[in-house]
């Protein structure tokens, strides 16, 4: 019978191996992804809607929501300048280092959450290097919202760079150099030839910085202090919901974080898609 | 714009973007080595004869090693299937690979135990089978498996998309059998993605937190992996040890980015002269 | 091998929701063995898509190939007994020349595999035998196209096929290369009696060096025949167009004086007799086959210049400014130069609504 549904798929193709692929693949994303998704899916219904509200509409829940949100979108937004200044000297200038700049911009990737959690949470701390000097100027950056946006901006960076950079380096510099010549100013330059063709980029880069904000943990929780209604993530209140046994709240708050992520990504995509047309047209025209 | 003033606009701009990079990516790193090494670098060492680092140690090898085969194994017939292929369902299968990584890590780990905590579907009956999977090494394998899921298919499928099926069909027509046309042809000229999305599954592997955290348990010397690890010492003001198993972890992600920024250019280098000795001939 | 293909149909969902569509339409074809055969026509026609169901690269809808006499679908591409040369040649990039080569070789079952120093010396052979020796540990990447083009066949032929497949094979050569390579090709055939059948689109190719050529336009077979039978008698006007530069007549047959005769539409060229029913009817020839009478009319000539001994001639077929210009080509000195000729066509193919009607005997 399966190999029935598999020749509906797929009739005869000559190359061998596609049953046993196609199975295995089926298999991996059915176990390891698929199954687990739909229990979440199912899993806040079971103790009957009411009790979905009830965890959703609860003051610490909308806290945790509200502080995530506000947190990782202001992390992302602070990363936008940052993240076109590193893409604009990758993309457009040799400058000296830049082959080990290049390297390193990857490394958020790579680094371990709780690394970086205990890392910053040290550096920002109120004996920390820099800890020290924000001390100074009377601010506090460990165990405050602040603390939670640095920490989305150190794992959000690469994310912008590595949108926008590709663009860059495709962006002709001949129409630049056309404009300077028809007499375009810098700043008009800046604004009708780089940034069109730049913003469906930074909206990408935002978009997947904002997305991975939502859910992140690791890096967060050691430097946010952790007060509930204050400077509490909504996935530590997941955590925190499960240690409960509260695994109702726990679900619900979980799925609020996924819908939301695919909310994102999927309107990065939708966005990306319109902006490149527009884009495309206005270069047609 | 005169070349003086061009030449001031780059030093600028390189001045800060090293400015950036420094503070945001430098100075933390600096800081694991310097808190690892703060008492002495005996001190640091000594921190790794504890029996619950060394078994924090020997649980995230053995997870990651698992990890990585399971992962590597199913990601390649995955890229297989979906590269060589076209069939219906195709694109969705393609979207549900990807899903893992836009997934929370806590999200990551508590799908596993509402599937098999205590109050999870199958809790009770793992339980009573005498084979517990959440608070247990199964669950931590399983929660890994998750958050490492796309990597090797997601490296992969773009650079065997591009190269088609051609030689494939070429090694079957000799005679080859799909292992032999896997391992003699498909894998060795897609190596360099591979190897590259082995490298990414192992770092993530080795390195993962929320995801872990939410179904080990956190049992010191049974269920905590380094990370993990790293969490109890810093909680119990034992910096040294927390920032010299950091470093551990920081070191195999400085390798890992290094050997993939190698990877690349090798592959990228591969990609063209392909290219040039397929189309271009003469 | 020979190879026997029956009513092969082969048909492909439209693109982006279009109609389906048929690349090949009911195909039967006979190649015996030890032929030489080059399957030739635009691009498009399905002379790959034949090739590869051949090979058993594509599926069918309907339809047997029968390759010595056994269906296809029944064997195991290692015991088909095939050879198959790609466009691009498709060598394993990182395997060396001699790996790639001994690769049908080695992936053979335990049991039938030869012994490695077996393969050695085959591999050494082929090597001999496309005469680059040396060349066993290069990459392909570090060799000439000419030379990878060789390597593909001699990878084709390691484990001893008897039906040789080639796909475009010369296409990306320059032409001095390519010319040498077909030839070469040819006397590999013969030496090693192969039956080889050879996808082109270049006419020239495909009459240089195959036995029969099959001409295929949108999936069908249009006509199969050595070069001598095509050229003489083309089945359609797009058989004649194909194999080389033609020049149209159009013109009708009529009875005239109890003989058919075909009658020009045009002046200044000469009506000749004819047996085939009256009509509309094009005669169609190559432009050496046209013959100048002095004296006859009021067409003109001038040279243009020399083509492989011929004079290309310019023709103005009426005397005003307005009339056709055609060019021809000419072994006779006398033609250089004519004022007040007629143009004689009787050596043309005659066809009406594009099929054969006639051709000149002899």
């Amino acid at each position: 019978m399966i190999s029935a549904v598999f020749g509906r798929i797929r009739r005869g193709d000559p190359l061998p191996g596609f049953g046993l692929s196609f199975g295995v693949t089926v298999l991996w994303v059915g176990l390891l992804v698929i199954l687990p998704l739909t229990a979440l899916a199912l899993r806040p219904w079971h103790d009957g809607g009411g009790a979905m509200l009830a965890a959703l509409t609860d003051g610490r829940t909308l806290a945790s929501l509200r502080t995530t949100f506000f947190c990782a979108a202001a992390a992302a937004l602070l990363n936008i300048p940052l993240g076109v200044v590193i893409a604009w000297s990758l993309a457009r200038t040799r400058f000296p280092g830049c082959r080990i700049a290049d390297a390193l911009i990857d490394l958020p990737f790579a680094i371990p959450t709780a690394v970086t959690g205990i890392t910053l949470a040290t550096l920002y701390g109120p004996h920390g290097w820099l800890g020290q000097i924000f001390t100074l100027a009377g601010l506090r950056i460990a165990y405050t919202k602040a603390g939670i946006v640095l920490a989305l901006m150190f794992v959000g960076l690469p994310f912008i760079i590595r949108s926008v950079e590709p663009v860059l380096r495709n962006l002709p510099g001949d129409a630049e150099e056309a404009a300077t010549l028809l007499g375009a100013s810098p700043s008009q330059i800046v604004t009708k030839i780089v940034l069109p063709p730049l913003l469906p980029a930074v909206v990408t880069g935002f978009g997947l910085a904002f997305a991975r904000g939502i859910g992140e943990y690791g890096s967060v929780i050691f430097i946010a202090g952790n007060r509930p209604w204050v400077s509490e993530i909504a996935p530590l209140l997941v955590v925190v919901r499960l240690q409960e046994f509260d695994y109702a709240g726990a679900t619900s708050v979980a799925l609020i974080l996924l819908l939301t992520s695919f909310l994102c990504l999927g309107a990065v995509a939708v966005l990306r898609r319109r902006l490149a047309r527009m884009t495309g047209e206005e270069n047609a025209a | 714009m005169s070349r003086s003033s061009s030449r001031l606009s780059v030093w600028v701009l390189s001045g800060l973007t090293w400015g950036i990079i420094l503070v945001m990516l430098i100075l933390p790193l600096v800081l694991i080595f310097t808190e690892a090494l703060r008492d002495g670098i005996s001190a640091s060492l000594a921190s790794f004869s504890d029996p619950d680092a060394l078994q924090a140690i020997r649980l995230t090898v053995v997870m990651t090693i698992l990890s990585v085969i399971i992962n590597t194994f199913c990601g390649v017939m995955a890229a297989w299937a979906l590269s060589r292929y076209r069939f219906t369902g195709r694109s969705a299968l393609i979207t549900l690979i990807e899903l893992p990584i836009s997934i929370s890590p806590v999200v990551a780990g508590l799908v596993w135990l509402l599937l098999f905590g205590a109050q999870g579907w199958w809790g009770d009956i793992m339980l009573r089978l005498g084979f517990p999977v959440a608070f247990a090494a199964p669950g931590i394998l399983l929660a890994t498996l998750f958050v490492t899921f796309p990597y090797v298919t997601r490296t992969l499928l773009p650079l065997m998309e591009q190269q088609g099926r051609i030689s494939e069909e070429a090694a079957m027509l000799l005679g080859a059998g799909f292992w032999q046309i896997l391992f003699r042809v498909t894998l060795p000229e897609a190596r360099w993605a591979l190897l590259s999305g082995i490298l990414l599954t192992t770092a993530r592997a080795m390195g993962e937190f929320g995801a872990v955290s939410v179904v080990s348990g956190h049992i010191p010397g049974m269920t905590e992996t380094m990370p993990l690890h790293i969490e109890t010492l810093y909680n119990g003001y034992q910096t040294v040890a927390a920032f010299s198993m950091a470093t551990l972890l920081a070191l195999m992600a400085m390798v890992t980015v290094a050997a993939r920024s190698v990877l690349e250019k090798q592959s990228g280098q591969k990609e063209s002269s392909s290219v040039t000795s397929g189309a271009k001939a003469v | 091998m020979s190879v026997e293909i029956d009513t092969l149909t082969r048909r492909v969902p439209g693109r982006h929701g279009g109609p389906e569509q048929v690349l090949l339409n009911g195909v039967s074809l006979s190649i015996p063995e030890g032929a030489f055969v080059a399957l030739v026509g635009p691009s498009g026609a399905g002379k790959t898509t034949l090739l590869r169901a051949i090979a058993g690269l594509d599926t069918f809808q309907s339809g047997h190939v029968l390759v010595g006499g056994r269906a296809l679908d029944t064997l195991p591409p290692r015991e088909r007994g095939v050879g198959f040369v790609f466009q691009n040649y498709a060598l394993f990039g990182h395997m060396t020349v001699a790996k790639n080569i001994s690769f049908g070789l080695n992936v053979m079952p335990r049991g039938q595999r030869p012994s490695a120093e077996d393969i050695n010396t085959r591999v050494e052979e082929l090597l001999a035998l496309i005469e680059l020796p040396a060349l066993g540990g290069a990459y392909p990447r570090q060799i000439s196209g000419g030379q990878r083009q060789r390597v593909a066949l001699a990878r084709a032929l390691a484990t001893r096929p008897s039906l040789l497949l080639l796909d475009e094979p010369f296409g990306a050569l320059d032409p001095v290369v390519r010319r040498r390579v077909r030839a070469w090709v040819r006397s590999l055939h013969d030496k090693l009696g192969l039956t080889s059948l050879l996808v082109t689109h270049d006419h020239e190719e495909a009459l240089d060096v195959a036995d029969i050529l099959v001409v295929m336009q949108n999936g069908n077979v249009v006509q199969t025949g050595d070069a001598d039978t095509l050229e003489r008698f083309p089945q359609t006007s797009f058989v004649m167009d194909f194999l080389g530069e033609t020049i149209r007549f159009s013109g009708k047959c009529q009875n005239i004086n109890g003989t058919m005769t075909f009658l020009p539409d045009e002046e200044n060229i000469l009506p000749f007799p004819l047996d085939v029913p009256e009509g509309q009817a094009e005669a169609i020839l190559r432009p050496w086959e046209i013959r100048l009478l002095a004296g006859q009319g009021s067409a003109a000539s001038r040279v243009l210049g020399h083509r492989s001994g011929l004079a290309r001639l310019e023709v103005r077929l009426s005397g005003s400014e307005s009339g056709r210009v055609i060019e021809i080509l000419s072994a006779r000195r006398e033609d250089e130069t004519i004022e007040g000729a007629a143009l004689d066509i009787s050596a043309a193919r005659v066809f009406r609504d594009d099929l054969l009607l006639k051709a000149p005997a002899g």
